[in-house]
């Protein structure tokens, strides 16, 4: 079972162990590697799900939360095999803490080395396609993205970050299609809140290239799960047998992280038992 | 109820509906919930935050985020920013066609809802007519040149007042 854990209480051995991970996932070119994963929420592949995607006219038919959960997912198992360590995992991001809302991004995530090296979680060189044509972006947006750049972060003031009591609030509906697009829009609001004007993370083609993605869908799904341990709070059943296309996982099987091989902890303190 | 002609002024990047007709002491029992509803919400686009107000049609970015200013709440759009592949890549498909079992593609515009029910108790015991306003502002630091028009930033299909019993 792999915990994952708040960033901020993540033991350095831990952190290293991650940062290694993917860095070395970041060094696979083909489809085990980080490019590819990324690539499957904006460019090239453009398969997430927002809003009403695949929608059948009901307002409880949102699929963010299960396809965000199985990207996550997948994306964490190569993570493992990259780093050959089955017990490594997404950290998430606790933006409601005292810290955040004083330091904003935590320096795990902000620092641009870390002992010498680039740091992974800070940015990722990214290299697009020849199939993506940047003149309507760069028009629209007033921004000048390349077809190469290093992804890069401009967040706004740590006192714009949503509280606990927003975070309460959205936590105590008991309606999933209300809780769907309630998390959904807290989860826009931290994309641009990190991308500001022309970030990667403020805009869909780009934003699954800043390594902070993982981390803060990891922070969304831990919201998804604390909701669904409310008792009585359930998924609806015109959900159950979609397909979260393009991974072979429908809402069924990723409804229980338990049976994903995941859980959420604050923290986690072990000591040897004796037992060799 | 729901309007959908509306005063769009050209000149600014503001959404202005035309009035909402609603009487609340005329509903037959009270209502436990309300929301403002605001469906083909486009993210093809910009990225920002809109700002909803209730019969404050004069509501601009500088205006205080209040109770008394009409303020009901934001919503936030994640946009795609323009189109970044070839020609047609971003026209939109109609849904599930017969025989056409691939998903569907994520521009699909969206369906935001602002809870205003206490607001809307309040209000409503003195008016009938409602303006909803929304204010986009978008990410980062605000420059000058975001007042003026461009490329307009909120567009939508229909937006309404929706009460439940
Ligand atoms: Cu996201």
């Amino acid at each position: 079972m792999a915990i994952r854990k708040s960033i901020r209480n993540l033991p350095e051995i831990e952190l290293t162990d991650l940062r290694n991970a993917l860095s070395q996932m970041m060094s696979i070119t083909d489809n085990r590697g980080y490019e590819y994963m990324a690539g499957i929420h904006g460019i090239p592949q453009f398969r997430c799900k927002h809003g009403e995607a695949g929608s059948i006219a009901d307002p409880n038919f949102r699929l963010f939360l299960p396809w965000h959960r199985a990207f996550l997912y997948w994306f964490e198992k190569y993570l493992q095999d990259a780093g050959h360590n089955t017990s490594i995992s997404v950290p998430w991001w606790d933006w409601t803490s005292e810290a955040s809302r004083i330091e904003g991004i935590p320096k795990a995530l902000s620092d641009s080395t870390f002992n010498g090296n680039n740091n992974p979680l800070f940015s990722y060189h990214v290299k697009l396609p020849k199939s993506v044509d940047l003149t309507s972006f760069n028009e629209q947006t007033g921004c000048r993205k390349a077809m190469e750049f290093d992804t890069h972060r401009e967040p706004d003031s740590p006192g714009l970050l949503p509280t606990k009591e927003e975070v309460e609030s959205l936590l105590s509906l008991r309606d999933y299609g209300d809780f769907s697009d309630g998390v959904e829009d807290i989860h826009n609001r931290i994309h641009g809140w990190i991308g500001g004007r022309c970030g990667d993370m403020s805009y869909v083609p780009f934003s699954a290239f800043d390594p902070i993605f993982w981390i803060h869908h990891c922070t969304i799904d831990r919201l998804f799960w604390l909701w669904q341990l409310r008792p009585g709070n359930n998924l609806p059943l015109i959900l159950y047998d979609e397909v979260l296309d393009p991974f072979s996982l429908t809402v069924r099987q990723v409804i229980n992280p338990y049976e994903l091989g995941y859980d959420y902890a604050s923290q986690q303190v072990l000591v040897n038992g004796g037992i060799p | 109820m729901s309007s959908d002609k509306n005063n769009e002024d050209i000149n600014s990047q503001i959404f202005v509906s035309t009035p909402v007709h609603l009487d609340i002491k005329k509903l037959e029992n009270e209502f436990y919930r309300a929301d403002i509803e605001i469906h083909g919400v486009d993210h093809s686009g910009h990225s920002y935050e809109g700002r909803v107000f209730l019969n404050n049609p004069k509501a601009d970015s500088d205006t205080k985020l209040n109770f008394e200013n009409g303020y009901v709440g934001s919503y936030h759009i994640f946009g795609h920013g323009g189109c970044v592949g070839n020609l047609g890549h971003c026209d939109l498909l109609p849904q599930r066609r017969p025989y056409d079992k691939r998903p569907s593609q994520d521009l699909k515009p969206q369906y935001k809802r602002i809870i205003i029910t206490e607001f809307l108790k309040m209000l409503g015991q003195n008016v009938t007519e409602f303006i909803i306003t929304i204010v986009p502002v978008l990410n980062g630091p605000q420059v000058d040149s975001d007042k003026e028009s461009g490329s307009r930033i909120v567009k939508l299909d229909k937006i309404g007042i929706i009460t439940y019993d």
